[in-house]
Order: C-alpha cells, then sequence, then structure tokens
C-alpha cells in the first residue's frame, strides 16, 4: 500500500536517527560531568541546546518507531438458506455476494455466500 | 558610540540576516525533501499500478488458456493512462448534461472496446473490471504528475509559497491516492468495495422480499425488479453485476416511471463522504438525490422527479475516501443492515398500502449480484 511504501521511506532515516540520539546523549552527559567538574556556567547553556536536541531527535525516532501497517483477513461467511448454518472462509478471487458455492454440512443443501468483507487483524 | 559599538552591531545585524536567509533556505530544504518523499511514494504506487493492471491482464488470459503480448499491451496501456477527458465548455451553458452524458459514454464505450481488442476472449465481468482499473491508473497518473509539476515549479522558481501549499495539501491529496491504491486490489480481484453499500441494500431487498421474483435488465449494464413489500410495489433499480459497473440510473428511472403509474417516492442509497467527526458505518437521511460522479444522473433523476412531482429521499452510509474505493470492511458492511432497515422505516411511514416506490442501489456493484 502506498503508506507502506511511505513508510518504508521514511524508516530508511531511523538508524540516523538512532545514531543520532546516542551521540545527543553522549555529548549531553559529557558536558553535564562537565559542568559538575569546572562549575563553568557557560556548560548550562550547551546543555539546554543538547538536551533540546537529544529530545527532538528522540521524538522523531518514536514517531517512526509508532508506525504500524495494518494487516487484513479476507473473509467470507457462507450460508444456508435452510437450515441457517453459516461459515467463514477466506475470500477467493471470483467470489461475490450471493453467490451459490458449496454444500451445507448439516442438511446437505446449496449454501450461498451471505457476506463479503476484510477485516483487521488484531495484535 | 564607540568603534567597537557600531562593529558589534553591525555583526550582529549581520549574523540576524544570515541567520533569516539560513532559515529559509533551511525551511525550503526540508519542504523539498518531504515533498520529494511523497513523490517517490506516488511514484512507486503509479507503477505498481500499472503492474498490477498488466498483471491482471496476464491473468485473464492464463484463466482463458490464451496468449497476449504484454509487451503490447503496455505499450497500449501506457498510452490509456494518458488519455484525457475534455469537459465540454460551458459558455453557453444550456444543454451542458446533455453534452457530458454522450462524452462520458464514448468516453466508457471507446476504454470497452479498447479492452475487449486487447483481451477478446474476457468475460464482461472481466472487461468491466479491467476498465475500472485502467480509470484507477489513470487517476493515480494525473495525482502524480500534477503534484510533481506543482514541486518542480515551486523548485524552479525557488517559491516557498508554492512549496508550502503543496506541502500543506499532501495528505488530502494523499487520502485521494490511498484510495485508488486500495482501489487496484479490489477491482483486479472483483471484491466488492465501500461504494457497493448501494447496490448491496437494494441486492439484500431482492434477496429478502423477492426470492423468486424476476430480475429484468433495462438498460445497458441495469437491472429492475419488482417486489412486494407490505402491500406496496417496490420497483429496485440498481447496476447488474458482479461487473464493476455503476449502471445507468437515470434510463432506468426514466423507463420505471413510463411503465409504472403509481410511484409515490424515490429512495436512493448511496455512500456518502464522512466528515473526520462522523463515524464509519453511520447512516443518516436526506432528501434529494444521493449520486456522486459528474452529476448527470444526478441531474436527469431530478429533472424526472420534478417532472412527475415525486419526492426523493436518500438514505446515506457514511465512509472515508479510502473506505469508499478498497474493499468493503466488516464495518461498512454490517451497516447495510442498518440502511435496509432505514430504508423499510422509511417506506413504511412515508408511503401508503397500494403505493409503488423506486429504491435504487447507488454505486459500484463489483462482487454483488444480481
Amino acid at each position: 500500500m502506498s503508506l507502506e511504501k511511505l513508510y518504508e521511506i521514511k524508516k530508511q532515516w531511523m538508524p540516523i536517527y538512532f545514531i543520532l540520539l546516542i551521540i545527543s546523549i553522549i555529548v549531553t552527559l559529557y558536558l553535564m560531568l562537565m559542568y559538575l567538574y569546572t562549575a563553568n556556567e557557560d556548560y548550562v547553556m550547551y546543555i539546554m541546546l543538547s538536551t533540546l536536541f537529544s529530545f527532538y531527535v528522540g521524538f522523531n525516532l518514536v514517531k517512526l518507531l509508532r508506525i504500524k501497517t495494518p494487516k487484513y483477513n479476507y473473509v467470507k461467511v457462507l450460508t444456508c438458506p435452510e437450515c441457517g448454518y453459516s461459515m467463514v472462509k477466506p475470500m477467493a478471487k471470483g467470489d461475490y455476494l450471493f453467490k451459490v458455492e458449496g454444500e451445507c454440512p448439516k442438511c446437505k443443501s446449496s449454501m450461498h455466500i451471505s457476506a463479503l468483507y476484510k477485516e483487521k487483524v488484531k495484535g | 558610540m564607540n568603534g567597537q559599538g557600531i562593529g558589534d552591531v553591525i555583526t550582529w545585524i549581520v549574523l540576524l540576516t544570515l541567520f533569516a536567509y539560513l532559515n529559509r533556505e533551511f525551511e525550503i530544504w526540508r519542504m523539498i525533501s518531504e515533498i520529494e518523499t511523497y513523490i517517490a511514494a506516488f511514484k512507486s504506487i503509479r507503477d505498481k499500478a500499472i503492474q498490477c493492471t498488466l498483471n491482471s491482464f496476464k491473468e485473464i488470459s492464463l484463466r482463458n488458456e490464451q496468449k497476449v503480448n504484454l509487451k503490447i499491451i503496455e505499450e497500449r496501456l501506457r498510452k490509456l493512462i494518458e488519455i484525457s477527458f475534455i469537459q465540454p465548455t460551458d459558455l453557453d451553458p444550456y444543454g451542458i448534461v446533455g453534452k457530458l452524458k454522450h462524452l462520458v459514454r464514448t468516453t466508457d464505450k471507446t476504454l470497452e472496446s479498447e479492452v475487449k481488442t486487447l483481451i477478446p476472449f474476457a468475460s464482461k465481468a472481466e472487461i468491466e473490471n479491467m476498465k475500472n482499473l485502467i480509470g484507477a491508473t489513470q487517476a493515480i497518473n494525473e495525482i502524480y504528475k500534477i503534484v510533481d509539476h506543482i514541486y518542480r515549479i515551486g523548485r524552479k522558481f525557488k517559491s516557498l509559497w508554492i512549496l508550502m501549499q503543496l506541502s500543506a495539501l499532501l495528505p488530502f491529496i494523499t487520502e485521494s491516492i490511498k484510495a485508488y491504491e486500495s482501489s487496484l486490489e479490489a477491482f483486479s480481484n472483483g471484491y466488492p468495495v465501500g461504494d457497493s453499500v448501494g447496490p448491496i441494500v437494494a441486492a439484500k431487498f431482492i434477496k429478502r422480499y423477492g426470492k423468486d421474483v424476476r430480475v429484468k435488465d433495462v438498460e445497458e449494464d441495469t437491472i429492475i425488479a419488482e417486489i412486494p413489500y407490505k402491500d406496496r410495489t417496490i420497483i429496485i433499480i440498481k447496476a447488474k453485476g458482479p461487473a464493476g459497473v455503476v449502471g445507468r440510473l437515470d434510463d432506468a428511472v426514466e423507463y420505471a416511471l413510463s411503465i409504472y403509474k403509481n410511484i409515490k417516492m424515490i429512495i436512493t442509497v448511496d455512500a456518502a463522504h464522512k466528515l473526520e467527526s462522523e463515524e464509519s458505518g453511520s447512516i443518516s437521511d436526506g432528501f434529494g438525490v444521493a449520486i456522486g460522479g459528474m452529476g448527470i444522473e444526478k441531474f436527469n433523476i431530478e429533472k424526472l422527479a420534478t417532472l412527475h412531482r415525486v419526492p426523493l429521499y436518500a438514505v446515506l452510509i457514511k465512509m472515508s475516501e479510502e473506505e469508499a474505493l478498497s474493499v468493503i470492511n466488516k464495518k461498512l458492511f454490517e451497516a447495510t443492515d442498518n440502511a435496509l432497515k432505514n430504508v423499510e422505516r422509511v417506506i413504511e411511514e412515508r408511503s401508503n398500502p397500494g403505493d409503488s416506490i423506486i429504491l435504487i442501489g447507488v454505486g459500484n456493484t463489483i462482487g454483488v449480484t444480481p
């Protein structure tokens, strides 16, 4: 699907975001330690900038990680008009609504397709 | 103010100007890269659509145990998707609907004969599904080309405003292209789509109340069935399935009005575009003719109803653009039962025993019989 392709292109950036996040975290920690040891207030501004950058990269990475492409099951419901028995089967090419298909396992009458649809796979 | 102070001010002004310039450049770069991502995706969808259509041609020929020259089909297909539909001039709007109808029919007939020439052994349903596939591929190709054109213009003139407008529209364009893309799967397999809800409701009505009723072909790709329902006569009109056609509903209504003299109302059941706050599959009533497209059939049915003074009612099933064109989902399929209940309610509340009512199942009847 189009979204899949779009996500694929976007997900190509994931390793870069990941590396950038690690680097920025290391830099932030380094700057924090430097501030602790030297007490130089210039480091505070650098820490802020570095933290902001880390948040930005982290936010984008989370956005990419949260992308999920939905998956669907294509089903048809076969119903027996005589006894009302019904069963669910995977949809096949050429199926159409009210197509007569198969024999009812209960009363041996002809069954027909009473529903055709796709449903989202959970999980 | 000494020399040092002036120097500082100038440095600040230069830095601010540079910053503003770089910010603009960065913004353009960011926008360009975002648009390029979308364009790359659109291009791959266009190529996928062409491939899907070609594969369908191949599958049909294999199914019919016939050999086709795929190279010739591909060449022809690439030309077919570039065909343009030229709208009739509206300098003098009088009679424009007739002209539009003529043009649409000509386009449809020509496309049909083109497909028949490529796969003469194919069945009616296969030809109609191929026409739908080509139509979807055409639409995807057009969207891709227009987006690419605007992007190129924006880049050529380094116009932030053009790129911004395109960028702002991209989510909506992506919705449309997604809708067309998901229709490929339905059209290549012959599965019902969200837009088939109208024909599904009509088919269910026939199945439920007119088991042994004979369905009659009235116009091309259109059927009519006379169903008795609670001392009333319901004349069902829908496109003839399971091929992917929408039928000639206006002509069928004209035919029904000429045959049945006691028509008390016309009810149209169709898919309607939902707003973001609305739920998919929700049902609403309406007044008027619920038919989308170019408006030819809508105009003709409205004209006929006005002429015969027949009230027009509608039952709408809400869905998104993508849902309307992709394989029907469970929620929408179940909504057809609620829509049917609504139709029955409208019939019972707004008509009397002995009346005749026209019920039209509007939409693409792919994967739905009769």
